[in-house]
């Protein structure tokens, strides 16, 4: 396809030229300044007063730019008029326009950012053409909300924890780039808007602690504070942090309904937790729970070999997510007794014993465990009885050391664990 | 594709191949259709203790790709955790048009069906049981020798069952005893002589679709615990097995991987409309007769949709429960291979006139990790546990008669069947009596139930389904003739289960088998080629 692409210097339009490019996608540039050596590239500027000419066989227009808040007080009626020029440019050569809106655009939206979003949206599928409403947009290369929101987590150390929690539908840039390039694939669709986005909501706490674990290794408090009082501090801010708005509005939203517009395309977001940075970190940490499970149940250190297959058994079933077992674990295994066969109705010793038993059946299924599990040689009435009287000791013995453990290890459940990504 | 059958018959399982062999020995054009589902992994071929030991492959055998073992672990039985059996069930829900609200809806999309996973255990309905059915009980019996004949089964003989579970006469000799199923039947044998009015608990050989001796090319059970792994001498019964024999005859025609979605009439004939297993390539074949042979479950979607049926129909189904029993004689000692499905039954009678039926299992070739789950103990504690203690353990099985249980199926408006399940308050009460005969009897025969080991299954996980279309007298609307003819569908017959009357405790497949053998033999005398 031949793609033109407005604004594809920002945030989505770097990530959405990598990914189409790859696929061999045809890109025009429609940008104020010139791209990288050897693109296409059309001079264009939202403020331009005529439409954008455009070749004969372009397919689509995506329009990603949009004005930057500061210009904000001439922007309403601007940047009406700029999508009327792509869409009559569109119009001309028979192109169609994908316009990428907001999770926030609405007609009634608290925020002077949802309402724009709204009216350029309505604009757009009048004529005829198709509108895009993405959640929270993160991952790939930090541009945008994205990278305000890094650059937040690394100035702080900790998190306000806002009560209620806000919910959000986080959507990873690839994965949106993705979305993009099939809706335009569809044929004969009568859909005008598309929601991208986490099929379901998760707090916006919950996805900041992941966002800092990930991209900055780094554990955050939790602080908890009134929405409310947020709400009030991002309208303050409003001048001084220039996506305060933005994310303000995405924060009073009520979730979207984004299954039907992913199976009309038929695609399947990535788990949250399959980004590069997270793959590496998550493997070191899911090899060392391994080590502590397998450890607790064979009394032995595990071979690597075996622990790899957990950390894929973690990685194809539970996305990858780490139980944030304390380090100290690995040298006290036996402390896993605390939460082995614990009170089921918490999420996170719901997962814990998952875990157990599906290693459990992981390490019987190799010839090395045979001798360990299987009675391969007769003993006497008398040996078996001693053996199973010690087992029952064992036994009376871990349930003791787990109610002390479950006293002295307050970061256990992990809090972050109350619900999962 | 224009060609047109004498007989269509829809599934490859133990009732459709039953129907088959009269139909295409009387020289009638016959086809057969099913999913087409085949086993990817090979059965073992040493016994269970040795691969366990030497088979450096056996991840693929015990978890499977994509770690399939450990995908819906709260399913209702281990076979459905073993890779080498995921053919046997995958997908049947979804490409069947099945959903099912507390009850486990159990079918197979394979060559063979769920004889492929079949715990092989056979019996013959009493005169009494036969009672419900409309047709004199002596209207069987031709079937089920014809039937127990061609498939080969173990075990019938002179015992306590030999009235209760039949299959006397042409049985092939018992398959040995391991030593703790030996040390159980010898002290009952011996209490019986000193307490001889034990009527309540009567205890006998297992009798099994197993071979003891080779037959057709299947050889005789080796005695290697690889019962749940799969069977690399076919000693145990798979309707699979009976194709090749089938393909014997000309005017037979095998289609699998063909998934009827619906019957539709085609003038004076039926057309079975349907797809591959990917929902694709959309085909139709037309028959004068089409057999439903599908499974209970998917025939029930198959007929009520064909008959446009909306009123909710009894699904039968045995109310059933697992326990384990010790025998501390044996503590000490290691695992020992033999046969790891059902070596001794029992009957157990109840108030009421109630009867209950069971089998005792060798523990042997069972995931560990299966049964420490289940245990009240730490992990580590618990494979310890099951180390010292398995190996003198005996897995106990029991089913109740079908009527006992309480589910219902309907056709929705979207073309589903629904199945849902609502709990009969009689059940908690007959299986804390079953419990206590249970353990009060074995006890007499040195076995101890194991405190709080005795657990109730899941509704729906005996897969003894039946009764859905039952052969009625005067059939109305939604039931059977005793050809087993639809009421309101001519020329449409159910041969499975779906169209027993009655299901028994007992195990009923060899029944379901006898009566698909019966109407097809009917079917031939009045429809010669």
């Amino acid at each position: 396809m031949k793609i033109a692409v407005t604004g594809p210097n920002g945030y989505i339009g770097t990530n959405f030229i990598k990914i189409a490019n790859f696929l061999g996608h045809e890109i025009i540039y429609l940008s104020r300044s010139a791209p990288v050596f050897g693109a296409v590239w059309i001079p264009y500027n939202l403020n331009d007063s005529s439409p954008p000419v455009l070749p004969p066989d372009v397919d689509f227009i995506l329009h990603l730019a949009y004005r930057p808040d500061q210009e904000k007080i001439t922007l309403i009626k601007d940047e009406l008029e700029s999508i009327e020029f792509i869409l009559s440019a569109a119009n001309k050569v028979n192109a169609r326009v994908i316009y990428l809106s907001s999770q926030t655009a609405k007609i009634d939206s608290v925020s002077e950012y949802g309402k724009k979003k709204w009216e350029l949206e309505q604009l757009v599928i009048k004529s005829g053409n198709i509108a895009i409403r993405p959640g929270l947009v993160f991952g790939g290369d930090p541009k945008g909300l994205f990278l305000q929101l890094i650059n937040t987590l690394r100035k702080q150390s900790f998190l306000p924890c806002f009560i209620p929690v806000p919910q959000i539908q986080p959507i990873h840039v690839e994965d949106l780039c993705n979305c993009i390039l099939k809706v335009m694939e569809l044929q004969n669709s009568s859909t005008k808007i598309f929601y991208f986005g986490k099929e379901y909501p998760v707090s916006f706490t919950k996805f900041m602690q992941f966002l800092a674990k990930i991209y900055l290794h780094k554990t955050m408090l939790l602080i908890p504070m009134p929405a409310a009082v947020v709400l009030w501090v991002t309208q303050q801010l409003k001048n001084k942090w220039s996506k305060s708005a933005q994310l303000a509005s995405l924060l009073t939203l009520p979730p979207m309904n984004t299954q039907a517009s992913l199976s009309e395309i038929n695609y399947q977001l990535k788990p949250l937790a399959s980004t590069s940075t997270l793959e590496y970190q998550s493997s070191r940490e899911l090899l060392q729970e391994g080590l502590i499970i397998y450890s607790y149940i064979t009394k032995k250190r595990p071979a690597l070999y075996s622990l790899r297959k957990y950390v894929r058994l973690i990685k194809t079933m539970k996305g990858g997510l780490p139980l944030l077992l304390p380090k100290y674990f690995t040298y006290l295994p036996i402390l896993l007794c605390a939460y082995d066969r614990f009170n089921e109705k918490i999420l996170w010793v719901q997962a814990l014993n998952w875990r157990i038993n599906s290693s459990s059946l992981l390490i019987e299924a190799s010839t090395k465990s045979t001798t360990e599990l299987l009675k391969i040689k007769n003993n006497s009435f008398f040996r078996a009885s001693i053996s199973i009287s010690a087992i029952l000791l064992k036994e009376l013995f871990l349930r003791a050391l787990g109610m002390i453990v479950r006293q002295i290890t307050p970061s256990l459940p992990p809090r972050s664990w109350g619900e999962s990504l | 594709m224009s060609m047109l059958f004498d007989a269509i018959i829809i599934g490859s399982g133990p009732a459709g191949v039953s129907a088959a062999f009269p139909l295409v020995e009387a020289g009638l054009r016959v086809l057969m259709v099913d999913g087409g589902q085949k086993a990817s992994v090979e059965p073992p071929t040493q016994d269970f203790l040795t691969w366990r030991h030497k088979d450096i492959n056996q991840f693929e055998r015990m978890v499977g790709k994509g770690f399939y073992a450990l995908h819906g672990s709260k399913e209702v039985t281990p076979k459905m955790r073993i890779p080498a059996l995921s053919y046997v069930f995958a997908d049947f829900e979804n490409r069947n048009q099945i959903e099912s609200l507390e009850f486990a809806a159990i079918g197979s999309l394979s060559t063979g069906g769920l004889s492929n996973a079949w715990g092989c255990g056979v019996s013959q309905y009493s005169e009494s049981e036969l009672s419900n059915f409309p047709f004199a009980a002596s209207e069987l019996t031709f079937s089920y020798s014809a039937i127990a004949q061609r498939i080969g089964i173990s075990g019938g003989g002179d015992d306590d069952l030999q009235n209760y579970l039949g299959l006397n006469d042409g049985s092939q000799p018992p398959i040995a005893l391991d030593k703790l199923n030996e040390h159980l039947y010898k002290y009952y044998l011996q209490k019986k002589i000193s307490e001889p009015n034990n009527s309540a608990f009567l205890l006998g050989r297992s009798r099994v679709a197993i071979l003891s001796q080779n037959k057709n090319g299947r050889l005789a059970c080796n005695l290697s615990s690889n019962c749940l792994w799969g069977c690399s001498r076919k000693s145990l019964y798979s309707a699979a097995d009976e194709i090749p024999n089938l393909l014997k005859f000309e005017n037979f025609t095998f289609v699998p991987g063909f998934i009827v979605s619906d019957l539709k009439p085609d003038n004076s004939h039926w057309q079975i409309l349907g797809s591959d297993i990917l929902g694709q390539k959309n085909e139709f074949f037309i028959g004068k007769k089409i057999l439903l042979a599908a499974g209970t479950i998917a025939s029930t979607r198959i007929a009520l949709a064909a008959m446009d049926y909306r009123q909710k129909v009894r699904i039968l189904s045995c109310p059933t429960a697992a326990f384990l029993l010790w025998l501390p004689k044996f503590l000490g000692s290691a695992c020992n291979l033999g046969l790891g499905t059902a070596q001794l039954s029992y009957q157990v009678k109840l108030k009421g006139g109630i009867v209950g039926f069971g089998s005792t299992l060798s523990t042997t070739g069972i995931p560990r990790s299966e049964l420490s789950k289940r245990l009240p103990l730490k992990t580590p504690n618990s494979f310890a546990l099951l180390k010292n203690l398995l190996p003198s353990c005996l897995i106990g099985n029991l089913f109740l008669p079908g009527q006992l249980s309480n589910a219902n199926a309907v056709l929705l408006a979207n073309g589903k069947l629904h199945i849902e399940h609502t709990p009969n308050e009689l059940i908690p009460s007959l299986m804390s009596q079953v419990k206590k005969i249970l353990s009060i009897n074995f006890k007499k025969f040195g076995a101890i139930m194991m405190p709080s080991s005795f657990s109730i299954g899941a509704p729906g996980s005996d897969i003894h389904y039946s009764g859905t279309l039952p052969m009625k007298r005067d059939p109305r609307s939604g039931e059977c003739h005793a050809n087993g003819e639809l009421a309101n569908l001519k020329n449409v017959h159910v041969v499975d289960a779906s169209c027993l009357p009655y299901l028994s405790e007992k195990p009923h497949t060899l029944t379901v088998m006898a009566n698909a053998d019966r109407i097809a033999r009917e079917i031939a005398k009045y429809h010669p080629s």
